[in-house]
This record gives structure tokens, C-alpha cells and sequence, in this order.
């Protein structure tokens, strides 16, 4: 079934969290989900409550020529997540320069992963590594995480996209001048831009401070609504046509 | 299979003024232009407002 890969623009602009809370979502509409971590930072396993001293996660793991699949980890019924791991620094040092023969076995799994989940979210770093760019070029969709901002605007001016790219708007703050401007400019101009903006809402800020996804921690907060609104939109507009 | 880019300032997407003006052809809406016209404006203003965004229209114009 699906593979969605999210990425933010740039840092910041909360990708992982969305991740996580879009991984709730589609649990919530009765759809298995495996949330996988690309990035070194090994945010993901925060925000699904996993022991801040549990190192494990499928990167070590290749590098130590183990097996990837023992790192998964199982959140609730239908709702797994594989954690990127602890990098030592030496390994972290590696893992940057390193090419894509390290995580074939990963990709070469996710045809079969792909038969047992409804749905595959890949939380991507903003700053792709090479090796990466398989994982992005094998998901049905790249969704691509903005801020209403300069930074975003320079970089959307400058850089190129792959043609699965889908534009998502995170933390709409709707009393700033700037955003409603560049909301404005991006409706009339951006190609692919997904209808549905998420709202700068604190729920979603405190949520990983509560190591749980913005649909578990706050279900009616403004964030997790809209979260819920998305899912339903690329349940009609990814799983009926690219998957 | 990269697309060209995917931000285009000048793009004022000409498929979605064909929309407005079947709809308004459809259903003799009148206001559609209307409302077009202040979006219009509207976009005009924010490009007079940030010289960043000037900038990179004119980049983009200079481009074609």
C-alpha cells in the first residue's frame, strides 16, 4: 500500500512530529501504519513514548550487521514504528559519506512491508543524505513540510523537485501579516499544494514534551483535526491513485 | 524526473481562471470576476509590500 515520504523544507518545519500524529491519524481510520525514522537526530521514538536510553534502531543495526527487524517497536495495534537508532560518533561520522549498499536490506523489504501495512510514513531529514535518496525516490508520494516564511520562500524558489512532490503548509499562524501574504502567493502559484494547512497550535509543540502523538495527547485540539482532515485527504488522493 | 520547478510566481495558474469562468459561464456568476479581480489585486499589493518577493519575480520574468 502506500509509501508517503515526509520531509521538511527545511529543519524546523516539523516534519517528525507530523510523522508521528499522521501515523495516529490513519490508526484512528482503522489503517495498519509502520512509521520508519531516516534521520541520525532519532527523534521519532520520543514522540511514540519509546525509553529515551533505548539505542536500538534499524541504522546500528545494519552497521553492526544485525537484523533490522528486531528494532521495530509496536505503539498499539496497528501502529508500528522502526526508530533510527543511536549512531556512536564515530558512526554518525560514517553514516553521512557512506552509499547505498548499507540500507539495501531496508529497501529491499519495503515491497513485502508494503503488502502487510495499509500505510508507510518515512520521516526524512530536511538535509538528504545520499543514501537516502532511493527511499525518497521509492515512496508513491514526497510530502513536503513549509513554514509560511522567508527561509521557505528562498529555498522553494531555488530548489527542484522530484515530480511525486506534494506542498504541505505546518504552523499557520493566521494573525501574521507575512503568513497570510505568502499563504496567499503559494494558493495562486505553488503547483501541488495540498488543500489542507495545519495550524501553528501549541498542542502540537507540547506533544512531543509528552512523548505522544498530537491525536493521542489533544484529539480535539485544532492540529489534530486538520491532521485527521489530511489523513482523510490522502486516503482519497494517494491510496485511489498512486498505490 | 525532476519537474522544472515546482514554484512559479508568474504562473497565475490559467487552468484555475478557466474553472471561474465555466463556472461563471455555467451558472451566469458574475462576481466570480469580481472576486478574481481583487485576488488579483490582492497579489500585486504583497509583491509591492516584500522586496524579497519582488526580487524573485523578477528573477523568474528575466528568466523566460
Amino acid at each position: 500500500m502506500p509509501v508517503i515520504a515526509l520531509q521538511g523544507l527545511r529543519g524546523g518545519c516539523g516534519a517528525t512530529s507530523l510523522s508521528a500524529a499522521l501515523g495516529w491519524a490513519f490508526n484512528a481510520l482503522q489503517q495498519s501504519v509502520l512509521v520508519i525514522d531516516f534521520s541520525p537526530v532519532n527523534q521519532l521514538a520520543a514522540h511514540f513514548n519509546l525509553s529515551l536510553s533505548h539505542t536500538q534502531g534499524w541504522a546500528p543495526a545494519l552497521q553492526e550487521q544485525q537484523a533490522w527487524q528486531q528494532c521495530a517497536q509496536r505503539y498499539q495495534a496497528g501502529l508500528d514504528f522502526l526508530p533510527f537508532g543511536a549512531l556512536t560518533p564515530q558512526q554518525r561520522a560514517h553514516i553521512t559519506t557512506i552509499n547505498s549498499e548499507f540500507a539495501a536490506p531496508l529497501l529491499n523489504a519495503l515491497p513485502a512491508l508494503k503488502s502487510h501495512y495499509d500505510w508507510i510514513i518515512f520521516d526524512i531529514p530536511a538535509d538528504l543524505l545520499p543514501w537516502q535518496q532511493s527511499f525518497v525516490a521509492a515512496a508513491d508520494r514526497l510530502l513536503q513540510v513549509l513554514t509560511l516564511d522567508a527561509n521557505c520562500q528562498l529555498r522553494l524558489h531555488h530548489a527542484r523537485f522530484p515530480a511525486h512532490t506534494l506542498f504541505l503548509i505546518n504552523q499557520f499562524n493566521a494573525n501574521s501579516q507575512l503568513q497570510q501574504d505568502l499563504h496567499q502567493l503559494w494558493i495562486s502559484s505553488l503547483k501541488n499544494l495540498v488543500p489542507q494547512v495545519i495550524h501553528r497550535d501549541e498542542a502540537l509543540a507540547e506533544a512531543l514534551m509528552m512523548k505522544q502523538p498530537v491525536g493521542e495527547y489533544r484529539p480535539h485540539a485544532l492540529a489534530s483535526e486538520e491532521i485527521n482532515t489530511l489523513a482523510n485527504w490522502l486516503l482519497l488522493h494517494v491510496a485511489g491513485g498512486a498505490a | 524526473m525532476k519537474t522544472e520547478n515546482a514554484f512559479s510566481l508568474n504562473a497565475a495558474s490559467s487552468e484555475e481562471h478557466d474553472d471561474i469562468n465555466a463556472l461563471s459561464d455555467a451558472f451566469s456568476l458574475k462576481a466570480f470576476r469580481y472576486i478574481d479581480i481583487a485576488r488579483e489585486a490582492r497579489l500585486n499589493t504583497i509583491m509591492t509590500r516584500w522586496p524579497l518577493l519582488r526580487e524573485i519575480s523578477a528573477a523568474q520574468e528575466s528568466e523566460r
